[in-house]
């Protein structure tokens, strides 16, 4: 199964750590990073499971990024990644990886948050080719694997 | 993203150019042999192997008297890694977002209990 992890320690209190990632995050996602043709104004999550996780464009658009596969504050909230060959993203679960976060309280003030994008091979067969010809273990060229699945 | 990023993904945002890659992902070939499979001419698929050169998703090598045109592992190597830095960029700017935000929230706290009471913050609009 191909896919990031990483574990980060955030100095915050484990609901203010939950709260920031999933009703902020248009405050601290890298404006460089957006799906839409244009800059984002927002990334907004619906806080409950079958909820939608979308990005608002520049010119007030929404343009979905996934939905809320598990909704467990403070602790825990998966979320379906959905990128298509174009760019845009659409409701395939066929084809959408899995975004998940654990926060785990470790004091007062102290988060640790598992995070895990998984299922990366959901995006194509090209990501598994890809990943063989460069040797990698785990990194993430899906949008090239979508281009090169977009020719077949 | 870095230039050479941009330029990677530009490169391969020409539906032949995508194409000629997707070849040159299966085998490694010759211009002819491009060619040969695609509906463009022998010097189209020559012009768009200079592009997929100068953005280091491809490189050639001789093969006696022909030249052999492959997938540069270097390039893809470096394109895969921008793609991992995503979340190693988003998280960090997560947890300093988070940590930042919360370090305020305490700040106005204290001072609002040194006050004795509630005080407004200024810098919040009037729907607050």
């Amino acid at each position: 199964m191909a896919s990031v992890r990483r574990t980060l320690h955030v100095e915050v209190p484990i609901e203010k750590a939950f709260q920031v990632f999933t009703e902020r995050m248009g405050k601290w996602w890298p404006a460089s990073h957006h799906v839409g043709g244009a800059p984002f104004k927002d990334i907004l999550i619906d806080p409950k499971t079958g909820g939608r996780w979308y990005e608002i464009n520049a010119d007030g658009a929404e343009c979905i990024w996934g939905s809320v596969l598990a909704w467990e504050p403070p602790k825990k909230v998966v979320l379906s990644w959905h990128l298509q060959p174009d760019w845009s993203f659409s409701a395939d679960m066929a084809k959408a990886s899995e975004v998940a976060l654990e926060f785990v309280a470790e004091g007062a003030e102290k988060t640790r948050v598992e995070f895990e994008h998984r299922h990366l091979e959901r995006h194509g067969a090209g990501w598994e080719k890809m990943r063989e010809q460069v040797g990698a273990d785990g990194g993430w060229p899906m949008i090239l694997a979508e281009y090169i699945k977009a020719t077949r | 993203m870095n230039t050479y990023i941009e330029s990677g993904l530009a490169a391969l945002g020409d539906p032949t150019r995508l194409a000629i890659f997707h070849q040159l992902a299966k085998n490694p070939r010759a211009v002819n042999e491009l060619a040969a499979g695609l509906p463009v001419s022998r010097p189209a698929v020559s012009q768009h192997l200079r592009v997929l050169k100068h953005a280091r998703l491809v490189r050639d090598r001789r093969d006696g008297t022909r030249r052999i045109y492959e997938l540069n592992p270097q390039g893809i190597a470096l394109l895969r890694d921008h793609f991992a830095q995503l979340w190693d960029q988003s998280l960090l700017a997560f947890k300093k977002f988070a940590e930042d935000e919360y370090k305020k929230e305490k700040k106005n706290d204290t001072r609002t209990r040194a006050h004795g009471k509630r005080k407004k913050d200024p810098s919040r609009g009037s729907a607050d």
